[in-house]
């Protein structure tokens, strides 16, 4: 929404596309603290605040550097967030399957270095398909 | 009724983006969650679980490439 210019009063797209991506990622929080809440009382209240900590951090991020986040271009972010997305939900998942993940907690590491490659090679393919269909074509 | 019906939809369409492909992922998460149980080692069934989510991303996003020419 760079550079479209802010209009006085309440910008109902903005506010729609805010609402619907708060709703989203709470609902993982909500996920999250309740599996990682499912021992006991205890680990449910940590958990949880755990949860309203970052919150609170996010919050204070948000309002101190939204001006030089809204001109990271908006693709290779979400790029970035998808490779970490991808790491870090194999990850969680195959602790809680009960696999066994060489290296341990280092393997995140190896996990998004994969995961990266996977993606840059995807990216490869895709660019290669379009322009053998646009020879084609 | 339609608000309702345009609600729900919405919110479906926050978690799921394409119906084949989220249904082949929660089939992985299954094979994912069977693989340690049934015998294979702890650590080749990681390796198995991250390669093969990796590859269903790939023929997901060579296949939207393709339909998007």
């Amino acid at each position: 929404m760079a550079g479209v210019g802010y209009a006085a009063g309440w910008d109902k797209a903005a506010f729609a596309a805010s609402f619907q991506i708060t709703l989203l990622e709470g609902s993982e929080v909500v996920f999250i603290v309740l599996g990682l809440g499912a021992g006991d009382a205890m680990l449910l209240r940590s958990a949880s605040l755990g949860a309203l900590a970052s919150l609170v951090l996010v919050a204070i991020a948000g309002v101190a550097v939204h001006r030089p986040l809204s001109r990271i271009p908006e693709n290779p972010l979400k790029f970035l967030v998808g490779v970490l997305l991808a790491a870090f939900g194999t990850f969680w998942f195959g602790e809680g399957a009960g696999v066994a993940w060489p290296g341990a907690d280092g393997s995140l590491g190896g996990l998004i270095a994969f995961y990266l490659a996977v993606a840059l090679l995807a990216v490869r393919a895709c660019a290669a398909r379009r322009a053998q269909a646009g020879v084609v074509a | 009724m339609n608000w309702v019906r345009a609600v729900v939809k919405e919110v479906w369409g926050l978690f799921v983006d394409d119906g084949r492909f989220a249904l082949s992922i929660l089939v992985w998460l299954v094979v994912g969650w069977m693989l340690p149980k049934v015998g294979l080692p702890p650590v080749l069934a990681g390796l198995l679980f991250a390669a093969g989510f990796a590859a269903l991303l790939t023929v997901s996003v060579l296949a939207r490439a393709g339909r998007q020419g």
